[in-house]
C-alpha cells in the first residue's frame, strides 16, 4: 500500500501559465483599478480552488500584456512583460501591474486583438505532468480588425500578427496550442470580436460586461471551476 | 452455489441468493465508490442490476463533467452542481429503464428485429420522437411504441398468446431485491426477480438513450425555470452533463457482453491475458491510453440536457472466464500507465482472502493517488468461487510485473538511488565548500580586522 508521502509523490503535478490581456486605454479609467486587484488575486483563488480538488500546481507563471490603441498612442500603445515566476517573483509581478495607468487609446475601437494575438504566442509551459494556459482579457469596449493594419500599418506594428480573425482563430486551433490546457476568459462587452469568439473558439468563456463590471460570486465560480476541472 | 456457476452457464436452475453465502471463497460483484470531497463527489453510486439467476445483468457507472456542469442546479429541492446532479439521476434513470425493460415486453423488440450483429460497432439512433416527458412516460411510450408495432409482426395467435401469458406473468412477479456486492462506499444493487432479457441488447440500449433524452430534458426544464440568468456566455457550459459506461452481459443462448458508454469513463474486460479497453474515449485528439492520462484532453460526446445524447456500444463474444470492468476515470487516470492500473488491480486481488477484502484493498490503493472521484464495478463471470478467481489471474499477475512492472520499477529505483546519491553529493559539496571557505577565510579576512598590511 502506497504511503501518502508516496502517493504525494505520484500525484499529478499541474504547471499554470496566466497570462492577463489588459485594457489600457483611458476609457478604463473608472474600472482599471479593480481589473488590476482581480489580477493581483486572480492566482490565488484558482489555486486555492485546485487545492480544494487535490490537485497540486507546481509551477505557476504569469505574464501581462496590456494593450492600448496602437493608432492613436504610438509606441505607447503596448506594455508586456515577460512570464514572472510565482511566488519567487511575486514582488515584480505586482510592481508591473500597479504600474499600469489607464490613459490614451483615442476613440473606441483598440488594439484588444493585437492583445489576444500577442497572448496567445506567449512561451506556454512543457512543464509539469498537466498543464493549464490561460489567457484572460479585460476590456470595455470591441477591437479593431486585424485587416487595418495591412492598409495603414504603423511602424511599431507587431512582427507575426495574424492577418485576419480567421487566422487568429487558425492560431487558436493550431497544434502549437494545447487543447486540453488551453482556456479564454474574456471580461469583455457583448461586442466584435468577443461576441464571435464565444460563438465560435472552443474552450472559452465570455463574461458580457465592460471589464467585468458587476462580475457575481456564481459566474466567477464558474469560471474557477472550468479552469481548475477537466472538461 | 456460487454466482459464477450461473453466470458461466452451468447449473443455471438453482438460484441462491449470493448475500446468504459469504464465506472467504464466495464471489460476487466489486462496487468502489468515494468523493475527494464529501458530500460534493461528482461520480454517482455505482449501478448493478442482476437476474435472479445471474443469467443475464447490468453494471454502470457516471461520472458529472465538472469544468461544463460546475454552475448550481436545483432539483426536487435540493441545491446541487449539475454536474453531480446529473450523474446521479443518469444512473436513477438507467435503472428505471432496465427494470421495467426486463421486465415488460422485452420480447417485443426481439421479435420484431431479431438478434443484432455480433462485433460490431454501433451509435445509438436519433429518437424517433421528441415530445418532453418523464422518465416513466417515456419509458411507456417506448414501450407502447414497440407493442404497437408488434401488431405488424407475423405472430400467429399461439405465439401472441405465449407471449402475453409470460408478460402477465413476468409483471405480477416482478420484484427489485437488494443485492449486496463487496463494496466501499454507496451503489445501487439490486436482484431483478422475473426478469427476461431478450436477444436484442443492442436496441435496449438504444431506448435507454432516448429514455435518458426525455428525463434529461423535463429535468432541464425545471432547471430553466428557476435558473437566474446569467451574463456568461459559453459552448462549455452544459446543465446536465455527465459521462456514462457500463456493460450488459447475458448467458444465453450465447455469453455476449455489451459495452455501452458516452464521455471518457471506461468499459474493459480483464481475461487471463490481460486488461482490454473496450471503449473508445468520446475526447479530442488522438490520444491512446498512455497518452491521454497526461493529456486530459476536452471532452467531445457525453451525456447532458442536449438532445439527442449518442451513446456508443459495442458487442463481444464472450467464452472465457472474465472480469467485465466499468469505471470512472478517477480509477484509472491517476495510475501512471495503463499497465499499472492492472497492476493494482491484479496485486490488490492477490493480496486479499476475499471478494470484501478485495474491494476495500483496491479501494485505498485507488484512493491513494486519485485527484478525483473514483467510481468502479468489477463484475466477475465464469469463476466458480475466489479461489478460483485468484487462481485465473496469479499467473497473469507474474508476467504482467516480469515483463512490464518489475522492468520500470528497476528504472524507478535506479533514478530514486541516483537522486539520492545526487542529493548526498550536493549536500557534501556544500559542507566541504564551506569548510574549505572557513580555512581559506583565515588569511583572506587576515586585513579586514586587523592592522595595515606590512
Amino acid at each position: 500500500m502506497p504511503s501518502k508521502q508516496e502517493a504525494a509523490e505520484q500525484s499529478m503535478k499541474y504547471a499554470v501559465d496566466l497570462v492577463f490581456c489588459i485594457d489600457k486605454t483611458s476609457s478604463m479609467v473608472p474600472l482599471i483599478r479593480r481589473v488590476k486587484e482581480n489580477a493581483l488575486k486572480f492566482h490565488e483563488d484558482l489555486s486555492a480552488r485546485m487545492e480544494e480538488m487535490n490537485k497540486r500546481i507546481d509551477e505557476l507563471r504569469i505574464r501581462v500584456v496590456a494593450f492600448g490603441d496602437i493608432y492613436a498612442d504610438g509606441d505607447d500603445w503596448l506594455e508586456e512583460s515577460d512570464f514572472f515566476n510565482l511566488p519567487d517573483q511575486i514582488d515584480e509581478y505586482k510592481n508591473f501591474v500597479t504600474d499600469i495607468n489607464a490613459k490614451g487609446g483615442g476613440d473606441d475601437p483598440e488594439n484588444g486583438l493585437e492583445g489576444l494575438a500577442l497572448s496567445l504566442q506567449s512561451d506556454w509551459t512543457k512543464g509539469g505532468d498537466r498543464r493549464r494556459h490561460v489567457i484572460v482579457v479585460w476590456t470595455d469596449t470591441s477591437a479593431h480588425k486585424l485587416e487595418r493594419a495591412i492598409d495603414e500599418q504603423p511602424e511599431n506594428y507587431p512582427k507575426g500578427m495574424p492577418k485576419s480573425f480567421d487566422e487568429l482563430t487558425d492560431q487558436w486551433d493550431s497544434p502549437e496550442i494545447d487543447a486540453s490546457a488551453r482556456r479564454l476568459i474574456l471580461f469583455a462587452p457583448d461586442e466584435y470580436p468577443w461576441s464571435d469568439i464565444a460563438a465560435h473558439w472552443e474552450e472559452v468563456v465570455h463574461f458580457t460586461s465592460k471589464g467585468g463590471d458587476g462580475l457575481g460570486e456564481m459566474d466567477y465560480s464558474f469560471i474557477m471551476n472550468m479552469l481548475a476541472h477537466s472538461i | 452455489m456460487s454466482l459464477a456457476n450461473s453466470v458461466g452457464g452451468r447449473d443455471t436452475q438453482r438460484k441462491v441468493n449470493p448475500t446468504s453465502d459469504r464465506g472467504n471463497s464466495s464471489i460476487s460483484t466489486v462496487s468502489i465508490w468515494s468523493e475527494k470531497i464529501k458530500g460534493k463527489g461528482e461520480d454517482g453510486p455505482p449501478l448493478i442490476l442482476l437476474s435472479e439467476d445471474y443469467s443475464f445483468g447490468i453494471i454502470a457507472v457516471s461520472d458529472g463533467v465538472g469544468g461544463a456542469g460546475s454552475r448550481p442546479v436545483c432539483i426536487d429541492g435540493e441545491q446541487a452542481s449539475g454536474a453531480r446532479v446529473a450523474a446521479m439521476k443518469l444512473l436513477e434513470i438507467t435503472l428505471a429503464f432496465f427494470k421495467k425493460s426486463w421486465l415488460q415486453d422485452s420480447y417485443n423488440v426481439d421479435i420484431m428485429e431479431g438478434p443484432g450483429n455480433i462485433m460490431d460497432d454501433k451509435k445509438t439512433t436519433q429518437p424517433r420522437h421528441s415530445e418532453k416527458t418523464s422518465i416513466d412516460a417515456d419509458i411507456h411510450s417506448a414501450s407502447h411504441e414497440r407493442m404497437s408495432h408488434s401488431s405488424f409482426t407475423n405472430l400467429s395467435a399461439n405465439e401472441e398468446k405465449t407471449r402475453l401469458h409470460r408478460m402477465r406473468k413476468h409483471q405480477s412477479t416482478m420484484q427489485l431485491k437488494p443485492y449486496l456486492p463487496a463494496s466501499v462506499g454507496n451503489c445501487s444493487a439490486y436482484i431483478l426477480d422475473g426478469a427476461v432479457c431478450g436477444p436484442n441488447v443492442s436496441r435496449h440500449i438504444e431506448l435507454l438513450g432516448k429514455a435518458i433524452d426525455g428525463a434529461f430534458e423535463k429535468m432541464n426544464h425545471g432547471i430553466a425555470k428557476t435558473q437566474s440568468s446569467s451574463r456568461l456566455k459559453t459552448k462549455i457550459q452544459r446543465n446536465l452533463p455527465s459521462t456514462l459506461a457500463g456493460w450488459v452481459y447475458r448467458t444465453t443462448p450465447e455469453r455476449e457482453i455489451t459495452a455501452f458508454w458516452a464521455g471518457d469513463s471506461r468499459c474493459y474486460v480483464l481475461r487471463n491475458d490481460g486488461l482490454h479497453q473496450v471503449s473508445q474515449d468520446d475526447a479530442k485528439g488522438d490520444f491512446d491510453a498512455f497518452e491521454a492520462i497526461w493529456a486530459d484532453p476536452p471532452l467531445t460526446n457525453y451525456i447532458s440536457e442536449k438532445v439527442p445524447n449518442n451513446i456508443k456500444q459495442k458487442r463481444l463474444l464472450c467464452d472465457y472466464q472474465t472480469l467485465l470492468i466499468c469505471a470512472s476515470d478517477g480509477a484509472f487516470n491517476y495510475q501512471p500507465t495503463p499497465m499499472e492500473f492492472e497492476f493494482v488491480v491484479l496485486r490488490s486481488l492477490m493480496s486479499s482472502k476475499n471478494m470484501q477484502a478485495w474491494a476495500d484493498d483496491l479501494a485505498e490503493r485507488l484512493q491513494a493517488s486519485a485527484g478525483d472521484d473514483v467510481s468502479i464495478v468489477l463484475h466477475p463471470l465464469g469463476f466458480d468461487s475466489f479461489d478460483d478467481l485468484k487462481a485465473l489471474y496469479k499467473r497473469r499477475l507474474d508476467e504482467l510485473k516480469e515483463q512490464f512492472i518489475a522492468p520500470l520499477e528497476a528504472l524507478k529505483d535506479k533514478r530514486a538511488q541516483l537522486e539520492k546519491e545526487l542529493a548526498s553529493l550536493k549536500a557534501e559539496e556544500k559542507q566541504k565548500t564551506k569548510e574549505a571557505w572557513d580555512q581559506y577565510r583565515v588569511t583572506y579576512e587576515q586585513y579586514l580586522h586587523e592592522g595595515n598590511l606590512i
